[in-house]
This record gives C-alpha cells, structure tokens and sequence, in this order.
C-alpha cells in the first residue's frame, strides 16, 4: 500500500503545500516571470474584497439550501421506494439513472430545460397558468435554479444511500409500537429515524462536500451571474486564478475556502455523532 | 369487530401504496423529462429542436451524430477513452492494495492516514488544480495525457482507497492468515489468494471509478489543452451564447452519457451496493 499513499502523499501534500506558498506571494499569469513574496498582503486584501462578504453569504446559502432540500427529497422518496411491493426494484433502478449522469450533462440539458424564452419547462408552466420566470437570468431565481438541476442528481443520490439504510431496520420494533398503538409519525421519528441516523449523517456529509465544489453545473448554467449572484467560493477561486489570472489571491481563496469546508465538516461529524469520545460510534 | 378493524388497516396499506406508487411515477417524469429532451433534440434537425409546444412528432435525423464525427470531438472522444482508461488502471493499481492495507493493516497511523484519506476527498478540485496548473506549467505537463492522468488522481486514489476499504472490511482475515501459514509472503498472499476471491468487488469499484473519470470535467478543462481535452470539454464546445448548435451539442452530450447509463442498468445491483457499502461503514 506504501506506493499508494506515497503518490496520494505526492500529488496532494505538494501542491497543497504549493498552494499555500502560493497565497503568500503576487503570482500572476500575466507576468510570471515576476512573482515576489508579498508576506500576508493577499489575507489583508480578503478584508477590502468588495465581492467576498456576497461570495461567502451566498455560498453559505446555496450550500444549506441545496442539502436541506436533497436530505427533505431523498427522504421522501426513500420512503417510497423502501415498500416491499412487486416492481419496486424497477423504480430502484430507475431512480439510480440520474445519480450516475456526467455533471456537464446535467448542467447543459437543464440550462436548456430552464430556458426562459424555448426552454420546456416555462412552456408546460404556461400551459398550466403558472408565472414564466427568466429563470437563469433572473437574480432571485437564479441559484435556486441551480438547486433544482442538481436536485435532480443529489435527492436520489440520498435516496440510494437513506434507502440502504432504512432496508436494513429490525422489524420487531417497528411492529411492537404498532401493536402499542404508535401513529405512523411516532413510528418514524422514534424508530426509523433513529436507525438510519448514521446513514443519514453520512449522506448529508457527502452532499456538503459536493455542494461546495459545483463547478461545471455553474460554470454552464450561469457562468456565476447575473452580476455574482451565483458565484459561490469555489467558482469565485476559478475566476480569480484563470479568468483574473491572479493566482497568488485565488490561492487565499482557496485556503478560505479549504477553512470554511473543514468548519462545516467538523460541525457536521459532531452533530452527526462520529467524533464522540472512547471511539463509540453508531 | 376484529375482522372489520383486519380489512381497515388492509384497506389502508392497499391505499398508502396506491398512492406512492403515483407519487413515484410522478417524479420518473421529472427523472426523465431531461433525458427525452436530450434524445430528442439529438435526433432533430435545428428548426424543430427550438419549436414550441415541443415536436413530438418530427423527421428524426442523424447529422448531428455525423457532424460529431468530422469534426474536433472525435478526437476529444478518443482523448476520453485513453485518459479514462490510463486514469482508471492508475487510481486501481495504487488504490486497491492501499485500501486492503487500510482494512486489515495493525500498523500505528492508521487512523492518520484513513482521516488524510477523507480530507483529500473533502478538499474541492480548485485546491489541487491551481497548484498544478502552476507546476505542470512549469514541468510542460499541460496538454499531455500524462499531466491529466496525475491530475484526476487527486480525486479518484482517495475515492478507490475509499471504496476498496468498506470492501475488503468483510473479507474474512483468515483468508490471508491461512495463505501466511502455507508460507506465503504478504504480498503474494494479496495477489493470489485475497485478490482473485476479491474480484467481484475490485470490477465494481473498477467501474465506479471509470465512470468518475468519464465524466470529469474541472481538471480537464483546466490541465488540458486542445491536444488532450475529452468529450466534456467537447459538450462544453458546442455552447455559446449566440450560435449554439443544438443537435450537436445533445448529441454530444448523449455520447458522454450513454455509455454510463447503459453500464448502470447492467451492473445496478452491484454499483448501489459499492456506492452504498463505503458510505455506510464510513
């Protein structure tokens, strides 16, 4: 295992640390023949960036918007698809087909999908009366419009995941509250919920780290407008390296944004009970 | 009394599956809805994709796919194939005895290195990429399958070492232990006595991680270049802002898209369970 973890060791510690050198310096693609070490300059100009208080909020935003509404969906359709009724394992298989479609397709069939002019779903909104947003191009739709396309992959991602989980409950429990009288909601909250807890925790786990690093759902969808209403920290790290060329300053960034994951993580495992103490776990 | 509350609660049951078996039936229209635009708008001509209400009626046409093959994406499509296999063979050699080692190694840092594991997992492509970008500049390891294969490392090691863990985690210990006895080395024991019983879980995290490569996107966009770019970069070429050709760009898509889906539905059972294992035993 030794020549794996060396090359993980490679290909990770080093341009990590590479990256970190690289916040403390003035490296620009324009000019670099001419890259100077600039001590801590790039962490005071985080403070008189004019975009990154709304980069962060929004970030912060889309990030806890898109997981409650992918936990809330898996959930939902976890439930369902758990029933051992005949044809179910058709739905099953169904349902994995968006889980396992490229990223780029995602993002370019729903930029189409979202079309504010042609795009079918302002077509069958109209023919049921509902409003025709502009959905990409508008500022308060846009980054929920995000948060569909990739609902569209992450809630039956959840579902797979939950799902597993919730197959694997004891029955006994579930069919003594019966007996005792327990409504359905009783039930769920007091056994199911419980029993996929650690599943659950994990799911949501995976899908904060995907969150944060959207990149060509955005990239297609919005390119992080209008203005910068849906460039969030990750694609804020891209534009400021590759469009701006100021690669030292998206080094910072990225250290920010490597910072702020690591936080939601740890609050993440804590609440999600795998970092109690002794080592006891589930 | 006791038969009538017996048909109620039967009653109820039959009616709560009625029900989500809608709801599920529901939601494979919102599952399928960007599947049938992509196929569709594949195989029509520029006029009709735009029409509205959508053409359910129109000359399928096969152009798009032959415009595909004169042009730049053929090669973006061959590109794909060998970074993908060369990527894939890579993150296997190194990743499968790695996460055996990491399953049922007693060695003191384990739990280091399998908290490492998860960070680089954690830690979004920008991270890696900017310092790449900067040293494969350097190195001249831009443009070259070479600086694609190192860079998709950087997500895929973590993600087989991952998967191949949960699964040589059930594996009885006894395996080896018997091979060791019978005097075999502990490599020779992994390679002809763990590895062949191991198979069937080495394919699916094989596909798994093939299918991670395929549909990567950031680092080819990033580390490549018009030599090396694969058939995402290609999706991502047919949009622009003014003169986007549709056919072409679904027609694309649906190249990137098919080949995983297909694989999906053949090998479902074993993919959910792959995906399912490594979430749950963490």
């Amino acid at each position: 295992m030794w020549p794996a973890v060396g090359t993980l060791a490679l290909l990770t510690l080093v341009p990590i640390t590479i990256g970190v050198a690289l916040s403390f310096t003035s490296y620009n693609l324009s000019r670099p023949d001419r890259v100077a070490f600039i001590g801590t300059q790039n962490y005071q100009d985080l403070f008189s960036d004019p975009s990154l208080l709304q980069v962060l909020a929004s970030t912060v935003l889309f990030v806890a918007g898109l997981v409650t509404a992918e936990t809330l969906g898996g959930l939902g359709l976890a439930i369902l698809l758990a029933r051992q009724v005949r044809g179910i394992g058709v739905f099953r298989t169904l349902y994995l087909l968006p889980v396992m479609t490229a990223g780029i397709a995602v993002a370019i069939t729903w930029r189409y999908l979202l079309n504010g002019n042609f795009g079918w779903i302002n077509y069958f909104l109209g023919l049921v009366g509902l409003p025709q947003p502009q959905w990409l191009a508008s500022s308060l739709t846009a980054l929920p419009s995000l948060v569909i396309a990739d609902m569209w992959v992450g809630a039956p991602f959840m579902a797979m995941l939950i799902l597993a989980g919730l197959l694997s409950v004891p029955e006994e429990p579930m069919e003594a509250a019966q007996v005792d009288g327990a409504s359905a909601l009783q039930r769920f909250w007091f056994i199911t919920l419980p029993a996929i807890r650690p599943v659950l925790a994990i799911a949501i786990l995976l899908r904060t780290i995907d969150a944060f690093k959207k990149f060509e759902l955005i990239q297609v969808m919005t390119a992080g407008g209008p203005g910068i209403g849906t460039t969030f920290l990750n694609y804020y790290v891209y534009k400021e390296a590759f469009i701006f060329g100021r690669l030292g300053y998206a080094g910072c960034l990225a250290v920010v944004l490597f910072a702020l994951m690591a936080v939601v993580m740890i609050v993440l495992l804590r609440v999600g009970g795998f970092m109690q103490p002794h080592g006891s776990r589930s | 009394m006791l038969t009538w509350a017996g048909l109620s609660v039967t009653r109820r049951r039959l009616l709560y599956n009625a029900v989500a078996s809608l709801a599920l039936i529901a939601g494979l229209v919102l599952v399928f809805l960007p599947f049938v635009w992509l196929l569709s708008t594949a195989i029509k001509n520029q006029v009709d994709a735009f029409a509205l209400p959508p053409k359910l009626v129109f000359e399928p046409t096969l152009s798009n796919f032959g415009r595909l093959l004169d042009g730049q994406f053929a090669q973006y499509a061959l590109n794909s194939v060998i970074v993908t296999s060369l990527a894939t063979s890579l993150a296997l050699i190194l990743g499968v005895p790695a996460g055996y080692g990491l399953a049922i190694g007693r060695f003191r840092g384990r739990q280091w290195l399998a908290g490492w594991l998860l960070v680089t997992y954690m830690a979004p492509a920008v991270v890696y990429i900017v310092p790449m970008f900067v040293i494969f500049v350097r190195l001249g390891l831009i443009n070259t399958y070479l600086g694609l294969v190192l860079g998709y490392q950087t997500g895929l090691l973590p993600f087989t070492v991952w998967l191949m863990r949960a699964y040589f985690a059930d594996l009885p210990t006894e395996l080896e232990e018997a091979a060791r006895i019978d005097g075999c080395t502990r490599a020779r024991a992994f390679l002809e006595v763990v590895l062949p019983v191991s198979l069937p879980g080495v394919t699916t995290v094989a596909l798994l991680v093939a299918i991670a490569a395929w549909s990567e996107f950031f680092g080819a966009f990033i580390l490549g270049g018009s030599d090396t770019f694969t058939a995402p970069i290609g999706v991502y070429g047919f949009l622009s802002d003014y003169s986007s050709d549709y056919g072409a760009l679904a027609a694309s898509t649906l190249f990137v898209v098919v080949p995983v889906l297909l694989a999906t539905i053949v090998a479902q059972r074993g993919l959910l369970k792959g995906l399912t294992a490594a979430a749950v035993k963490g």
